[in-house]
């Protein structure tokens, strides 16, 4: 893990969504869409006690840096923002939050929906579960890969269709 | 030649650590080579070794690239944030 003083889209630390809300400035947009996404006690009918997230730290927050600026281009955004928390995190705590502000909610809803999903198949982070019965389990999720099958196909979706954002099924996305 | 992996998520229950470090007579000239080399020397992140995102800093290589000089890589199994 590596140094955590330049970080800006990942914390160790509870997110303080109020923050990221930006709510003093950006007059010209009328909609703000909020994603946050929780610990569910739960997962493929296992039931879950906490998670671990780690983070490839230099690729994630480049990654995230990314997306929030197609976001921007894609939905004409004044404003949009990403947190991604990293660590142990208990049942119901905030595991990422998206915050997205636009002009009208349209743009908005849809651009949050964008940043959570381009975050989820993008950003090199991982979910270890832990389980009531004492065992733990990695999460299995998409893979990144730009010369593999599925990485071809993520990329070449996203590329050709820009107004019809949808995101390739990876396994364990249930949430 | 010293070669070196650099390993995330379920890597490093499988391969036992966070780091792997591998000499080798013969210098992988690509990604891929340097991949079957740790293949062939950590059996248990042979099956897993397909789906990885193999990395130099913040660059994602293809299996084609030349292995970076430093023989340094760092390997991301699939993710999973959110």
């Amino acid at each position: 893990m590596t140094d955590s003083s330049n970080r800006i889209h990942l914390t160790e630390y509870p997110i303080a969504i109020d923050e990221l809300l930006a709510l003093d400035r950006y007059p010209e947009c009328g909609g703000l869409a909020l994603f946050a996404g929780t610990v569910r006690d739960h997962h493929q009918g296992l039931p879950v006690e906490s998670l671990r997230y780690t983070a490839y730290a230099p690729l994630a927050e480049k990654r995230i840096a990314e997306i929030e600026q197609q976001a921007r281009e894609r939905f004409g955004l004044s404003y949009c923002r990403v947190m991604h928390r990293l660590g142990a995190l208990r049942i119901g705590d905030v595991a990422i939050v998206c915050v997205a502000r636009a002009a009208h909610r349209a743009e908005a809803f849809e651009a949050c929906r964008y940043l959570v999903d381009e975050v989820k198949h993008q950003a090199p982070i991982w979910k270890e579960e832990f389980y009531t019965d004492g065992s733990s389990a990695y999460v299995q999720g998409c893979c990144i890969r730009p010369d593999s099958r599925s990485g071809d196909q993520h990329h070449a979706h996203t590329d050709s269709h820009p107004d019809h954002h949808r995101v390739p099924h990876c396994d364990g996305d249930h949430s | 030649m010293n070669l070196s992996f650099e390993l995330y998520g379920e890597l490093i229950p499988l391969a036992g650590g966070e780091r792997i470090s591998l000499v080798t007579e013969m210098a992988p000239a690509t990604v891929a080579e340097a991949l079957s080399v740790l293949a062939d020397q950590c059996p248990a992140l042979q099956p897993r070794l397909d789906q990885c995102a193999a990395v130099r800093d913040t660059d994602i290589l293809l299996r084609s690239d030349p292995l970076p000089e430093n023989g340094h890589l760092v390997l991301l199994p699939p993710v999973a944030g959110g």
